[in-house]
């Protein structure tokens, strides 16, 4: 009897679905399943494996490969070509990457890319960098690695997870690395207590008062500076030390 | 005069700039270098990883900041057990990152390498080697045996190995440091382990003279880290894991959760119980309780205390499996 009660059943992965049944009911499983096998592949993680960029969760190469493992994703026929384009400011490479992703007897094919104009290589303090200091294989390690997490996330449906589920997992958002770009002019995201504090500093001392700045601020249509855009504040601050 | 008070300003400002500066520091030293042999220091486990590393040596993925941080830190760390060791207790480093060369048959250099020294000890030269490690890696190394539990150790045994058998030398020490105390291992010059390791580098420099790579294999230990993974393009075999449905066993996982606790607070009780009986031969506490003890002698045998020479005819492989469950 004791032996009985622990007789391992292994359930069915979530792409082998019996098509023969009520389609709501393998629907329903479907998505129960999807539950588990986000929480499962969250837990398989640390904080480490994941970046917050732009307010949202990005699975790293590293977190995707370990999800794989558990998971057992195989990907294979892996392609790289390098990529000549051009746009207005003139000639530039991209890397493409593109294999083919297997979970049971589910297969897909993805697709990963880095461009020479990627933000994260190509600028630095808000500048171009000239492209003898690209690193190149910087840019074909990230179209792999865009490849691997793309592939993962996609064969299992666990694309666009939100922070908070992400949290559920028991992955902590404030430790994990922050992607920050040269994003001072299109960043949609609020300053951070830092940049607040800043703010409030050069504030004391530029001889403004509470008015002052609220009637400045009410041009980017807030009313209170902690909900300061990042793509606004340097606007803020020339204002604050004498500019108009 | 005394100097300004630093505002919020200033102090933010600055922060800005270290942290800024300094990233800027550590990439100017991040860089690739040609290479025309194997290096000894980097006899990796893949085969196709060897072959790479000279024939697409700038194609090698660059480390990041945080790798170049750790590597500076070995670097002076180096200097500091130079000094700990040699200086302080008056030993005198000599040949300090003397270059070695192994050929092949036919007189090619087919691997090079450096080591970091020598110590002068009785008229003649020991050779070093110092490795610099976080404390939890200090700690699980305390023997040769050791070494072979990690790639990235195993690779400093196979150095150590080549720079014997090239200069000729029976014994050197790995002064392994954890940037406060070392533990000094001897290795002595192991003839099987060197012909391996030189068949080996021979039949992959001829590859190489070709321009043979060997078939990528994954093996997620090397390639999941490999800075060439990305020319590589092994296919990737994960097996999954075993994804069971048995409601009785999930209970009983649930219950052995929900007892650990209570464990956890028995087993200290009884040992803070049975610390306050200690030498108490017979006691009643209460109308509830007898206690009754007693010394008992055991014999055993300290093997951590034997030499390694006397414990090795003892030694003997045995599996055993081990479970570690994890609440999700």
């Amino acid at each position: 009897m004791e032996n009985q009660e622990n007789e391992l059943i292994a359930f069915t992965p979530a792409n082998q679905l019996d098509v023969t049944e009520d389609i709501l009911a393998a629907a329903n499983r479907r998505i129960a399943q999807l539950d588990k096998i986000v929480k499962l592949s969250i837990s398989r993680t640390n904080q480490n494996d994941w970046v917050d960029q732009g307010g949202k969760p990005y699975l790293t190469c590293s977190g995707a490969e370990k999800i794989a493992r558990l998971f057992g994703v195989c990907w294979k026929d892996v392609k790289s070509e390098k990529i000549i384009s051009s746009d207005e400011q003139g000639q530039y490479y991209f890397y493409e990457f593109s294999g083919i992703f297997t979970l049971g007897s589910d297969s897909i094919t993805a697709v990963g890319t880095c461009s020479q104009k990627d933000q994260f290589f190509a600028k630095s303090g808000g500048k171009i960098k000239p492209l003898s200091e690209i690193d190149e294989t910087n840019i074909r390690k990230a179209a792999y690695s865009n490849m691997v997490v793309n592939g993962v996330t996609r064969i299992l449906g666990i694309r666009n997870l939100t922070w908070e589920e992400v949290k559920d997992g028991g992955i902590d958002k404030s430790k994990a690395p922050k992607v920050n770009y040269d994003k001072k002019e299109q960043d949609n995201s609020k300053i951070s207590a830092a940049q607040y504090n800043r703010f409030y500093a050069i504030y004391k001392k530029s001889g403004k008062t509470e008015q002052d700045v609220s009637a400045f601020i009410a041009k980017f249509g807030i009313k209170d500076p902690h909900d300061l855009l990042a793509k606004d504040y340097n606007s803020v601050i020339a204002w604050l030390e004498g500019g108009e | 005069m005394p100097y300004a008070f630093a505002n919020l300003e200033d102090a933010s400002s600055l922060a800005n700039y270290i942290v800024a500066k300094r990233k800027d520091v550590l990439n100017a030293k991040i860089n690739r270098y040609p290479k025309r042999a194997f290096t000894c220091s980097d006899i990796h486990e893949c085969d196709r990883y060897m072959i790479h590393s000279v024939l697409d040596w700038d194609k090698r993925e660059l480390h990041d900041t945080g790798l170049q941080a750790i590597f500076d830190a070995g670097n002076r760390e180096e200097e500091n057990v130079k000094n700990r060791i040699g200086y302080e207790l008056g030993l005198e480093f000599v040949e300090t990152q003397s270059p070695f060369e192994i050929k092949n048959r036919e007189g090619e250099v087919i691997a090079s390498g450096k080591i970091d020294g020598k110590i002068l000890w009785n008229g003649k030269a020991v050779p070093v080697e110092i490795k610099s490690m976080n404390e939890n890696s200090f700690n699980t190394i305390n023997s040769l045996d050791d070494f072979r539990k990690k790639p990235l150790y195993r690779k400093y045994l196979r150095q150590m190995q080549l720079y014997l058998y090239g200069n000729n030398q029976e014994a050197g020490l790995f002064i392994i440091s954890n940037f406060r105390t070392e533990k000094i291992i001897l290795v002595t010059l192991d003839y099987g382990e060197c012909e391996y390791i030189l068949s080996r580098l021979e039949r992959l420099w001829e590859m190489k003279k070709k321009g043979i790579y060997p078939d990528p294999e994954y093996r997620p230990e090397l390639c999941d880290r490999c800075p060439f993974s990305s020319i590589c393009l092994a296919d990737v075999i994960n097996k999954p894991a075993d994804f069971i449905n048995n409601e009785a066993l999930e209970e009983k996982l649930s219950r052995r959760e929900e007892l650990a606790a209570a464990k956890k607070e028995y087993d200290e009780l009884d040992e803070e119980i049975k610390a306050t009986f200690k030498q108490i031969p017979h006691a009643f506490v209460g109308q509830s309780f007898e206690i009754i003890g007693k010394e008992q002698i055991r014999k055993s045998v300290d093997t951590k205390a034997m030499p390694d020479d006397v414990k090795a005819p003892y030694m003997k492989e045995t599996s055993c499996w081990i479970t570690k469950i994890k609440k999700l």
